[in-house]
């Protein structure tokens, strides 16, 4: 058994009592010198995990924190270095030396962080939904602006996306033809009704200098709706690329959102299949655990379709089907495995038809349990399934 | 009102300071002109000062509510989880004139920041790592004096004292920031320090004082205890 204390000043290579045997730096760890000196060692000690990764020899490697050598070494290593090695610096040096050997593994570490486009994905989605927020508030102030001179524009054409488009084009009421009102997917009927009453209309007569400041706001919502696209399907493609797996069995929103929620690919993937399911749930859950309530049975992936169209006493358990797939998926996209996405969203298809079969109709009530709250939204659907 | 700086009567390189509204800690700046987080520079017969931040920094409010921190002294080598992007860390600096802080944040975002502190101070030794594995960082921090805990993890007495094991040198003192709730949601306060203090000295670090800094810092407890070697 031989020994290997390692740091910013090399590899020392000890015997079972501590004497140095040899010493090397982390270059030598793959020659022949470094090979000889140890491959008569049944087992080698290390208290540093690169180390033991960089020992590619045919030899036993543990790493042992409690090893009593080491533990001197390392908790008095200046001094060792001074004593027990040819380094000869003053306590500053030392320091020096440590800190520029720290800096650079931590540099690059964080840069390899930055590589990661699972990341660069999170950050699209946190954008996304910052946009749709501005874009709410924005097209909703547009609306009204514009229904002081348009308003029965305003009641009929419900899509703000489509409102700013209209406004941007043509701001003054009285230019707007039904051709632009159908072109831009509006329908025949709406359509013919605004145009109705665009020279009667109950809005007032504006300006046009009124009319291209209510045009530059419309020009700004349609803007973010643009973008808002424009990373929609940046996400979407490299969801497919960074994580096929993930993509096919969660679609591609959903996964990129529980890769937002938990930061990066890597976290996921270790994540529980129970934690997964209620992902983006976590206030309920909490509250939930709080006050010994009912905890909540799924999070984000009550986004997938599948699971949000489940009645309702079957989401729970296709949720948490989901969810072990999704794990599944996304290990299966960390370590750049196999396609296997489209038979995980196979067994998921199949999985959905037999609890249907076997679970048709739902479960009796428990009148005892559950809060008055959810008894009433249960009588509110039997009454619904009896029609 | 006049502005007054005396040193803190507790806490070596701490000085209270008088006479500007909502500041009441200060250290003295390690890098004169250069503002960290925000905090205010404060110049006071010729030296320049650091506002430390009892609202932002555990450190700063758990020696606002009495407590004293001996490990932490000029000549001190401290190692700090979850250093985040420095705040706290900054001020660790300041006080250890002739020491290190050697600094552990796992998450990469804040660490950038850490990195760029740490190249403006030379008693800042960044480690970019998982604060659960020493064994990863073992190759650079050694024996230190102080190690403090601040990674609002549900597992962090563990790797606390899984660091302290490992690092901290016989007679050293250790000091841990808890927030009852990332520990246990159905638990009362009460129940979760309880329980972490029974656990930490199981494990052979002594507690010597634990004080709450809830005022500051919402239901969150520090303990501070001295380290006789496994037990
Ligand atoms: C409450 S903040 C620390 C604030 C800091 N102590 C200050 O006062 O400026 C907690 C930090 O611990 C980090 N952290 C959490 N778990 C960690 C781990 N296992 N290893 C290293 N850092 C961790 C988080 O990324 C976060 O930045």
């Amino acid at each position: 058994m031989a020994i290997i204390a390692s740091n910013a000043f090399g590899i020392f290579l000890l015997s079972e009592t501590g004497d140095l045997l040899g010493q090397f730096s982390y270059g030598d760890l793959n020659k022949q010198s470094f090979l000889d000196a140890i491959k008569d060692q049944e087992k080698i000690i290390v208290d540093n995990t690169h180390v033991a990764s960089s020992i590619r020899e045919n030899v036993k490697v543990q790493v042992d924190l409690n090893n009593p050598v080491l533990k001197e070494w390392r908790l008095d290593r200046y001094s060792n270095l001074l004593e027990k090695t040819g380094v000869t610096i003053d306590h500053l040096q030392y320091i020096e030396k440590v800190k520029a050997f720290a800096v650079q593994r931590s540099r690059e570490t964080v840069r390899k962080h930055a590589e990661g486009r699972d990341t660069l994905i999170a950050q699209a989605i946190h954008a996304i939904d910052e946009i749709q927020k501005s874009f709410v508030l924005l097209s909703g102030r547009l609306k009204e602006i514009y229904s002081l001179h348009f308003p029965e524009l305003t009641n009929r054409v419900r899509n703000p996306a489509t409102l700013a488009k209209l406004i941007l084009m043509k701001p003054e009421r009285t230019e707007i033809t039904l051709d632009l009102l159908t072109s831009l997917g509006i329908d025949e009927e709406h359509a013919k009704y605004i145009i109705s009453y665009k020279n009667e209309s109950l809005g007032g007569s504006f300006k046009k200098e009124d009319l291209i400041i209510i045009q530059s706001l419309a020009d700004s919502v349609h803007n973010l709706y643009k973008r808002k696209q424009e990373l929609e399907d940046w996400v979407t493609n490299t969801m497919n690329e960074v994580a096929p797996n993930l993509a096919a069995v969660a679609g591609t929103n959903v996964g990129a959102r529980l890769i937002a929620h938990v930061g990066n690919l890597r976290d996921l993937a270790f994540l529980s299949s129970g934690k997964v399911q209620t992902l983006g749930a976590e206030k309920a859950l909490y509250k939930a655990l709080r006050f010994n309530g009912k905890t909540p049975k799924h999070g984000i992936i009550f986004q997938i379709p599948e699971v949000g169209t489940m009645p309702f006493w079957l989401r729970g358990k296709m949720a948490r089907a989901f969810a072990s797939k999704i794990v599944i998926a996304a290990r299966l996209d960390l370590y750049g495995g196999s396609f296997l996405g489209d038979q995980l969203r196979e067994q998921l298809k199949e999985k959905s038809k037999k609890l249907r079969e076997q679970f048709p109709n739902p479960p009796k009530p428990k009148e005892t349990k559950g809060t008055s709250k959810s008894r009433k939204k249960f009588r509110k659907n039997r009454k619904r399934r009896k029609k | 009102m006049e502005i007054e700086i005396k040193p803190a009567k507790k806490q070596q390189g701490v000085f209270r300071v008088q006479g500007i509204p909502g500041v009441l800690l200060a250290t003295v700046n390690a890098t004169p002109s250069l503002s960290v987080y925000g905090e205010r520079l404060i110049p006071y017969k010729g030296k320049e000062y650091r506002e430390f931040s009892h609202k932002r920094s555990k450190i700063a409010s758990s020696i606002l509510v009495g407590l004293k921190i001996p490990y932490l002294k000029p000549n001190a080598k401290v190692l700090y989880l979850g250093a985040s992007t420095g705040t706290t860390v900054s001020h660790v600096s300041d006080l250890l004139t002739k020491g290190v802080v050697y600094a552990v944040e796992f998450a990469p975002r804040p660490m950038r920041d850490l990195l760029e502190l740490a190249s403006l101070r030379k008693n800042i030794v960044p480690i970019h790592d998982d604060a659960r594995y020493p064994e990863n960082y073992s190759d650079i921090v050694d024996g230190v004096d102080f190690v403090f805990c601040d990674v609002a993890q549900p597992n962090q007495s563990e790797l606390f004292i899984k660091n302290i094991q490992t690092f901290l040198k016989k007679g050293g003192g250790a000091m841990i920031a808890i927030k009852s709730r990332s520990i246990s949601q159905s638990k009362t306060p009460e129940q979760v320090f309880d329980e972490q203090q029974k656990y930490l000295n199981k494990n052979g670090l002594e507690i010597e004082r634990s004080v709450s800094i809830s005022k500051y810092h919402k239901e969150h407890q520090v303990f501070l205890g001295k380290w006789f070697g496994k037990k």
